[in-house]
This record gives structure tokens, C-alpha cells and sequence, in this order.
């Protein structure tokens, strides 16, 4: 069976575990400081705060700008539940928005339209790696006073490539609020779990460092040198989610080879781009893969038609998934608002595999399967 | 230097990493059911379900008992602030109790 996803890591990071492990410090310490150093220079971000998971970003970087019972933040439900839990962790409602039928980005039409005077941020979801139009979600800041928290979990890496907008060729992180990443097992970049924030924003930063550590006060700096300290206030409420050094070494040797990595998925893409586009039934998203770190390779095909495709490729050896089921379908979310384009995404889209290891001969195997599929 | 506490670890928990990286299975998988049925065997208890951290643990634990800000949950005051902090987010109230100078422990003796 070809798999959807995997993560390739092995005696680079089998290494950095290893001196870890000799230097005796396992927990939030030197690796952690390296780590967020290293990436703060490759996004050429401002603040980097490295956590345990993406979900764990997100939440902080919610209780961080002071979301609580009563408000309301903007999220397309398309996209994973954790953004969703996030939300409602910190006691505040997520309201469900569309996405963009040909890129399954926010619907930002649809998003505005949703704000009230209870709105207090949005979170749009880089889908698959792909920028949302930041330019617009940052006006909206001034406009109707709101933050952005960016679920860029599926970003890491990716540029911004806006040609009308001064931030073109800037990385996602380096610009825009707030960006929350993730680093689990299936991302473009792995830490084992981990997760990451990265804000312009100096005072929420600090504040975050010790949000992470339980809400002792300046620990992170005790912890960057493998220490702790002895003699400590908790002025407010914390969360456990430092990322610890044994997660931050996996992360650097990852960051290392992130470049080939990239290199790959996007070579892969465009193959399989080039083997699809001409499948008439078979609709593919618009992504210029060149442009971004591809996380995954969605396309849609008819509901009618996808469960039978879905079986047909697992036949052929071929394992397949659905990013995501719309979140106003699960129990918890379920509400009386109207999201007709997210009901019909969630019937089409289908994810194909895409990781550094699959080889050009099982690339090739599963476009054959899917166009056998499709009689092509 | 002699530290007051260090990990005792190295080649045996290096290759039980190394097999899971080949497995290529890094999230919540057959090794942490493994694992659970280790501990339960271990401890001797009914049911283990492991978490990320003793934070969580305590959280998640707390969370299913629907606390809310009218509950307190009493804690004695000599632990590290993660226990208080796991009653916090769950927007219960914590209330200090002693501990014995003898033990340590919120109770005189052990047992």
C-alpha cells in the first residue's frame, strides 16, 4: 500500500537525540533556544515561541490576545478540528465560514460577513500550504479592530506571493500577527510533536514564554541555559506546551534537509498536476506548487463518485484520506448557519500520497490508478 | 557540578526511537497502546490511558468532572504550581490545605 503520509527522519535525528541524551537535559533547555533561533532565521520572523504541539500554538496565541467566554472567532470549517477545539478551549465560539471552492482557502466575502460586535479574531487556515490573501485580513485589523491568528500548520516554509503586495516574497511568519505552526508527525517538517508561534508582536511574545511554562515567571530564560529556577512568582494562568530538546533536536536536523524536502513535495505535485489536468470529471485545486512547502495533494471528484474512487485506488494499492470533514457536521459544532460550499467540499475532496520517500516508479503507480479510474 | 537530578537514559531508549522512526509512525500509535498495557500491568490498575504530560493528565482528568467556578478542589499548597494550574484551567477554584512536616504530604504518616 502507497500511504498518504510519512515522515522521513531517521540517522540525522536518531544524532540529535543522542546528544540530548548525553548531555542530560531532556525537558525545554538549550536545543528549545536553537531550535526557535534557527527558525526565527529561516522565516525571518520577529518573535519565535516554540510549543508542544500546533494546537497548543494556537490555543496560547487565542488566551494570549485575551479570547474568553463571549467571544467569537472567525474559522472556516474546513480544516481539522484542533483549530475549532482552540476555540472553544478557551471558552469562546468558533463561527464557521466557507472556503473558496478552487483553492479551499477562507471565503473571505463569506468570513466578513460574519463579524459582529462580538467577533475578536479570525483564523484563517493556510490550506495545504497555501497563503491566504493576508493583505485583506491585516486591514481588517484597523477596520473592525480584530487579530488574526493564522493556522499555518500546513505553512511552514511557504512564501507569500501576493504580486500587488508589499509582502511578496516574505515567508509566512515573518509578517502578518500572529502565525501558529505545527510540527507533528505528517508535516512538511517534524519534530516528533511540536508546534511553534511566531508574532511581530514583542509583548504578546513575552508573554507566551510563560504562558508555556505553566505561567512561571521568565522560566524560559532558566530553561534556555538546561536550568531551573528555584525561587519563581506565577502571576497567571499557564499551560504546560514548551516544546522539550529532544523534540527541538529532531527539528533541527529536520530543518537542515527542509529545502529537499520541499524540493520533492513540489516536484511530485507537479507530476501530478501535469498527469491530471486533462481528467475532465477529476477537479484540481489552483496551486502554483512552486510557490509553497506542499503539505498535501487534495483535488475533487463528484460525491457521488468518491467513495467508489476512494475504493478503487485502495484496491490499486493506493491509500487515500479526507482533509477535512467540515466542522459544523461534528456534535459539538453543529449550529443553524448556512454553509452550502463547505456541505458540498466536504463530499468532494479526496487527498492522494504525497511525502519525500515515495519514489518516482510509485508516483507513477498511483497516477495510473487514478486515471484507470477515470478510464484515461 | 553535581546536579540535583538528571535522567537515566542512552542506548536502549536511543534504539526503541530508532524503531519507531522506521516504522514511520511518529504520532499516537501501537507503541503507546504497548505501552499502556505495560503500565496498567505495572501498576496493577484497571485502565491507562497515557497523555503528553502530568499537566494533561491531571487536566483532562479534572475536565471530565464537569468542574466549574462554583467547584473547589483542595490541593495542598507545597506542590509544583502545574497541579494548581490544571484546577485553574479547568476554572474551578483551588483551596491550600497543609502538608505534614514529617512527609511532606497533605496527611501525617504514610500508608
Amino acid at each position: 500500500m502507497i500511504k498518504l503520509a510519512k515522515a522521513t527522519i531517521g540517522d540525522d535525528e536518531l544524532a540529535g537525540i543522542r546528544e540530548v541524551f548525553a548531555a542530560g537535559w531532556l525537558g525545554m533547555g538549550n536545543y528549545t533556544l536553537r531550535f526557535e533561533e534557527a527558525i526565527q532565521t529561516y522565516l525571518g520572523a520577529k518573535n519565535v515561541v516554540a510549543v508542544n504541539t500546533g494546537t497548543s500554538a494556537l490555543h496560547l496565541a487565542l488566551v494570549g490576545i485575551g479570547v474568553g467566554q463571549g467571544d467569537e472567532v472567525i474559522v472556516p470549517s474546513l480544516t481539522y478540528v484542533a483549530s475549532f477545539q482552540a476555540i472553544s478551549m478557551c471558552g469562546a465560539q468558533p463561527v464557521a465560514c466557507e472556503s473558496d471552492p478552487e483553492t479551499l482557502l477562507i471565503d473571505l466575502d463569506d468570513a466578513e460577513a460574519r463579524i459582529t460586535e462580538r467577533t475578536k479574531a479570525v483564523m484563517p487556515v493556510h490550506y495545504c500550504g497555501q497563503p491566504c490573501d493576508m493583505d485583506r485580513l491585516l486591514s481588517w485589523k484597523d477596520r473592525y479592530g480584530l487579530r488574526i491568528v493564522e493556522d499555518a500548520a500546513h505553512a511552514f516554509g511557504s512564501d507569500y506571493f501576493d504580486d500587488s503586495s508589499s509582502h511578496r516574497g516574505k515567508k509566512i511568519g515573518a509578517f502578518g500577527d500572529i502565525a501558529c505552526f505545527s510540527f507533528d508527525p505528517m508535516k512538511v517538517l517534524t519534530c516528533g510533536d511540536g508546534g511553534a508561534i511566531a508574532t511581530g508582536d514583542d509583548v504578546l511574545a513575552s508573554k507566551l514564554r510563560n504562558m508555556r511554562l505553566l505561567g512561571v515567571d521568565r522560566e524560559s530564560e532558566a530553561r534556555y541555559r538546561n536550568e531551573r529556577k528555584w525561587f519563581y512568582d506565577v502571576p497567571e494562568q499557564g499551560y504546560r506546551c514548551h516544546l522539550n530538546n529532544i523534540s527541538a533536536a529532531i527539528g533541527l536536523s529536520q530543518l537542515k534537509r527542509l529545502g529537499q524536502f520541499i524540493a520533492r513535495r513540489r516536484e511530485i505535485c507537479l507530476c501530478y498536476d501535469d498527469a491530471f489536468s486533462s481528467i475532465p470529471t477529476l477537479t484540481l485545486l489552483k496551486v502554483n506548487y512552486l510557490q509553497i512547502a506542499p503539505f498535501m495533494y487534495v483535488v475533487r471528484v463528484a460525491a457521488e463518485t468518491r467513495e467508489a474512487f476512494m475504493s478503487h485506488l485502495k484496491a490499486g494499492g493506493v491509500e487515500t484520506g479526507i482533509h477535512y470533514l467540515p466542522n459544523h457536521w461534528h456534535s459539538l459544532y453543529r449550529s443553524d448557519g448556512q454553509l452550502p460550499i463547505a456541505d458540498r467540499l466536504g463530499n468532494e475532496i479526496v487527498t492522494l500520497p504525497l511525502h519525500c520517500s515515495l519514489a518516482d516508479s510509485e508516483v507513477e503507480h498511483v497516477i495510473s490508478v487514478v486515471r484507470s479510474f477515470f478510464s484515461v | 557540578m553535581i546536579p540535583v537530578q538528571r535522567p537515566y537514559l542512552g542506548q536502549e531508549e536511543l534504539a526503541a526511537v530508532g524503531a519507531a522512526f522506521d516504522s514511520r509512525w511518529l504520532g499516537l500509535g501501537s507503541v503507546v497502546r504497548d505501552f499502556e498495557q505495560e503500565l496498567a500491568r505495572f501498576i496493577g490498575a484497571k485502565n491507562v490511558i497515557a497523555v503528553n504530560t502530568g499537566t494533561s493528565a491531571l487536566h483532562l482528568a479534572l475536565d471530565v468532572l464537569d468542574l466549574g467556578p462554583e467547584d473547589e478542589v483542595i490541593v495542598p499548597s507545597l506542590t509544583f504550581v502545574a497541579t494548581i494550574q490544571a484546577i485553574i484551567a479547568c476554572r474551578a477554584k483551588p483551596v491550600f490545605c497543609e502538608v505534614s512536616p514529617e512527609t511532606l504530604n497533605m496527611f501525617g504518616g504514610t500508608r
